[in-house]
């Protein structure tokens, strides 16, 4: 009887940490508002028009960041598409053909992959990765006259392209462990009725692919935040330079987080950068729900 | 018909080979890399390299980054002493609400912290920057020595950026529990928070989970502390006022060393980078060893 | 079981790492030694009339000063025995203003003085503060012609020539007006192809210099660009110039592109040794930017510096840049260090043996980084003087 009426106080103590609740609603809020605050003095200014332009020219204080906004949306596409292709075939090789005993270690090193600073990433893609794939992909497709589509590389190799395989190499591991923990989950049976169809191995790992889709878009939709929200690798191997032509991928550009990271330090020198940058963040913050809202919501159809 | 099944499944077979050779040589690289280059570094500067300030650009030795590796210390610290009772209640909350207004509550929260992540981090520190500057007139008459740029503003930058995934982490491991066992703790009398309480402990794996994905963040995190935590190369004086100083942690260096001109600073982000990355295998050794069980 | 597996795991790591030993090692096998040296000289310790009691002091703002703000930070900390805590990043000029403005900072450097903006900002708030020069800066421009390295030669140019590349009026190194400038004997050597412009992406100080200094000489210039942190570059949209990041992007993008041009900040080109040209002043000479040219450039103006309270931030366009005298370099300025007069004494104090330090001691040769430029006598008199006033502030 003691112990319940001591009881019927904690029943208080529950509502009681609904204030947590309340501090992490109102720590977004805040940030969100400071957000619209910031970028409101541009909006009201241009309105729409920064979202169609290329101009960035603080001297007569226009901003069009279609640019960054463009080189957002291809790198981080491409880095979807890249690493969708990664990060299935390792999931795949990972539960049905590896033997047994090398699964945890190849476990346990994409898992460690997957904690690694994006910061060293970004060291690594600037030092290591941009040479390599200027001088042994983005060199060869040139010389094949891909250069009016793709662009000509500059001479280190910083571009959208890089920065699209440096952060392909940077969300598989996480994206793959997504997929893999439900392909390891499959239940028996099912595995055993494709088996019981006459299926090669490799048709039964294409239909357990199909079967687990759902994860398939959830891995997706993470690695897509966090492509687009990643700045600082980005903006060590992106080259950060306004190119209206960002889908020639070979070609250095921005990304809006990189444009911030770039930008931000003498932004403040001009009336209308600061907000200029947040409105870019705003924008992306939208672009970002709504590719998320599409995944996740084509993920439940399916 | 045959051979060309045949020949079709040697090709998507092949494909998923080269994909995942692909990436385990990138990832192996990448750590190679930073084993290689840092601990080069590390070992002939050892143990000063912990200790020292950096070394001035251009000189042939390259100091150390003890300032940056005791700010990201008091950084993770702080902030996983915000974030993890705040998480970790703001789930157990979420997850066991019965009543309407608990539930939409809940449901605000979940939406609020996934919109968090949405945001680039760069972004969340400027908003924090923002926040702690239109803050400072008004908390500068109790606290004279209050400042944005400081050890304070970076935790709760750090904070932000971690805390949407400890949340959700356990809000889906509280939510996964079966619903007998959640009636059982009920049955034998007990109220709602100390269900929670039990539910929690039975989740022990889950909320490590939680809590070393939170940590892995806030370690790695670096454009969130670009304005908060500002950076510092020199040891800031530790007395009451630490909180509100300004504060360099091993990302920063990574970042800002990185992009120099100078050999000597080239070095030590590849030694801060190294560092960094013994503390994340460090934090992983010892997450894999608590979730030994799963 | 579990901790073979985390045995295995770790060993796997260790043995990539060594697979991949070879491959970073060829990495770095590519990668130059710097030859850079600093040869650390003993200070000696100096005098300061006042002690400021133990304080730490922030201050951020401009990057091209923060090796030579570290190396004066090392070694006073060194002299005071770390009495004073200083410590500076390099957040760029524009946010070093916009910070301190904000008081998050106790001290801010701009490569050219607070903006029109903050100065606004600053006499409508009615704060006093001061500003004073701390080190030379100037902006080199670099260049990439093999035909002119193999045959020994080194190019010349004018303010003018160097705004009409930029403008993309001057398409080509053969162009006649180039073709003019140079020596009678490497004239034959420039050759028929495009010029390629590059430039900063990142806002920069050293942009704004360059634009500054384009302004001054071009009126095309001035009406079509101006200057400041980031503009946008008519050569660009012509397909015949690009954006890098850093002085490190500009001159690595300068080095790996034939028939290019660009600038930086003179002390990093001094540095890294790439071919500057040289650059015609106001008597029609032509030289280089090192300590003689800045400093005869700098000296000149100290007599015109304005006020410590009067407006900067177009002091280079008005005082520094192409200035009288046969061996004067054109493109110079001196980033600019601003605090407040009505901050806390201690704080004042601090500052003001900090400052102090950096404008004697600080200004020797053995505590200049490699490339750096102290300020001339003249002005180095002169800031000591504004200083005075963070002692005698009530």
């Amino acid at each position: 009887m003691r112990r319940a009426l001591s009881l019927k106080r904690f029943l208080d103590v529950f509502k009681l940490i609904s204030i947590t609740n309340f501090i992490l609603i109102s720590s977004v809020v805040l940030v969100v508002l400071v957000l619209f605050a910031t970028s409101l003095p541009i909006v009201l200014r241009d309105g729409v028009s920064p979202l169609i332009h290329s101009i960035w020219n603080p001297v007569s204080e226009e901003y069009g960041f279609l640019f960054a906004l463009g080189g957002t949306v291809v790198t981080a596409s491409l880095a979807l598409a890249i690493s969708l292709a990664l990060s299935i075939g390792l999931a795949a090789v990972y539960a049905e053909y590896i033997p047994d005993k090398l699964r945890p270690v190849v476990k346990n090193f994409m898992d460690l992959a997957a904690s690694i600073p994006s910061v060293i990433y970004g060291l690594w893609g600037l030092k290591v990765l941009s040479p390599v794939l200027r001088s042994y992909v983005m060199e060869p497709l040139v010389s094949l006259g891909l250069s009016p589509y793709l662009g000509h590389p500059s001479p280190t190799g910083t571009s959208l392209f890089s920065a699209a395989v440096l952060l392909a190499v940077m969300v598989t591991p996480l994206s793959s462990s997504i997929i893999r923990e439900r392909l390891v989950s499959i239940p028996m049976h099912i595995r055993e009725a494709l088996y019981s169809l006459g299926l090669m191995k490799t048709e039964v790992v294409l239909l357990e692919l199909k079967y687990i889709r759902r994860s398939i878009l959830t891995a997706m939709a993470v690695s897509y935040s966090r492509a687009v929200g990643e700045t600082a690798a980005v903006a060590m191997v992106v080259g950060n330079v306004v190119n209206p032509y960002f889908f020639k991928i070979f070609r250095p550009g921005y990304t809006i987080s990189s444009l911030i990271a770039d930008q931000y330090p003498n932004a403040e020198a001009y009336y209308y950068m600061v907000p200029a940058l947040f409105y870019a963040a705003l924008v992306l913050f939208f672009i970002s729900l709504a590719v998320n809202f599409l995944l996740l919501k084509s993920g439940e159809r399916t | 018909m045959r051979t060309a099944r045949k020949l079709k499944s040697a090709a998507i077979l092949s494909s998923l080979l080269a994909a995942f050779l692909l990436t385990v040589v990138l990832v192996g690289h990448i750590i190679a890399t930073v084993a290689y280059r840092g601990l080069a570094v590390v070992a002939s500067n050892f143990p000063r390299v912990f200790t020292d300030i950096p070394a001035v650009p251009g000189a042939q030795e390259v100091g150390g980054v003890g300032p940056h590796l005791l700010g990201t210390a008091l950084l993770v610290a702080i902030a996983f002493s915000i974030g993890v009772p705040i998480s970790l209640l703001a789930a157990v909350f979420t997850a066991e609400s019965l009543k309407p207004w608990e539930r939409k509550l809940g449901k605000v929260t979940r939406l609020m912290t996934h919109m968090l992540i949405e945001f680039p981090t760069i972004v969340v520190g400027l908003s924090v920057y923002g926040i702690m500057s239109a803050l400072t007139p008004y908390v500068k008459t109790f606290v004279p020595g209050f400042k944005p740029f400081s050890l304070l503003s970076g935790a709760v930058a750090l904070f932000l950026v971690s805390v949407p995934y400890m949340y959700a982490q356990v809000e889906d491991g509280l939510k996964s529990i079966p619903q007998h066992v959640r009636e059982a703790a009920y049955s034998l009398g007990a109220g709602r928070f100390l269900t929670s309480y039990v539910l929690l402990k039975y989740l022990k794996s889950t909320v490590y989970a939680a809590l070393s994905i939170g940590l892995a963040r806030m370690i790695s995190e670096t454009a969130a502390l670009f304005f908060t935590a500002f950076g510092s190369d020199v040891y800031p004086l530790l007395d009451a006022q630490v909180l509100f100083r300004p504060i360099g942690s091993l990302t920063l260096a990574v970042y800002y060393f990185g992009l120099t001109g100078y050999e000597n600073w080239v070095d030590l982000s590849w030694a801060a980078s190294f560092i960094l990355f013994a503390l994340s295998l460090a934090l992983f050794t010892v997450s894999k060893f608590l979730l030994r069980g799963r | 079981m579990k901790k073979l597996k985390l045995v295995v795991t770790i060993s796997a790591i260790v043995v990539l790492s060594v697979v991949g030993f070879t491959v970073a090692q060829s990495q770095l096998a590519r990668r130059e030694v710097a030859t850079v040296t600093v040869t650390p000289t003993p200070t000696q310790t100096p005098t300061p009339t006042i002690t400021a009691s133990p304080a730490s002091i922030t201050g951020g703002g401009a990057s091209f000063v923060n090796p030579q703000m570290q190396l004066w930070i090392r070694r006073f900390m060194e002299s005071t025995g770390g009495r004073i805590a200083v410590n500076y990043q390099s957040i760029g000029s524009g946010a070093g203003e916009a910070k301190w403005l904000e008081g998050a900072l106790d001290f801010g450097v701009s490569d050219i003085g607070i903006s029109k903006a903050g100065y606004q900002k600053l006499v409508d708030s009615r704060r006093r503060f001061i500003q004073i020069p701390i080190v030379a800066g100037s902006v080199a421009v670099i260049y990439n012609i093999p035909e002119f390295a193999r045959a020994g030669c080194e190019l010349r140019l004018s303010g003018e020539v160097v705004a009409d590349i930029y403008l993309g009026k001057i398409i080509k190194w053969s162009d006649p007006r180039v073709a003019e400038l140079q020596d009678s004997r490497c004239r034959a050597h420039l050759p028929d192809r495009e010029i390629y412009g590059v430039h900063r992406s990142d806002g920069s100080g050293t942009t704004a210099l360059f634009t500054m200094y384009l302004t001054l000489i071009s009126k095309e210039w001035a009406e079509k660009v101006s200057y400041g942190y980031t503009v946008t570059w008519p050569r660009d949209q012509m397909g015949l110039g690009e954006g890098a990041r850093g002085n490190e992007g500009v001159s690595a993008k300068v080095l790996n592109t034939p028939y290019s041009i660009g600038y930086v900040e003179a002390a990093y080109a001094i540095q890294q040794k790439i071919p500057v040209a040289f650059i015609r002043n106001r008597e029609g000479r032509f030289v280089k930017p090192d300590a003689t040219t800045v400093s005869e450039a700098l000296k000149r103006a100290a007599v015109d510096l304005p006020g410590p309270q009067e407006f900067w931030g177009d002091l280079p366009l008005k005082y520094y840049m192409n200035r009288e005298g046969e061996n004067t370099y054109p493109i110079v300025g001196t980033p600019v260090a601003f605090m407040y007069l009505d901050a806390p004494r201690e704080l004042r104090l601090a500052l003001y043996e900090f400052f102090r330090w950096v404008l004697t001691e600080g200004q020797k040769a053995e505590n200049i980084v490699e490339g750096f430029i102290p300020i001339p006598e003249a002005l180095r008199v002169k800031a000591l003087q504004y200083l005075e006033a963070l002692i005698s502030a009530q």
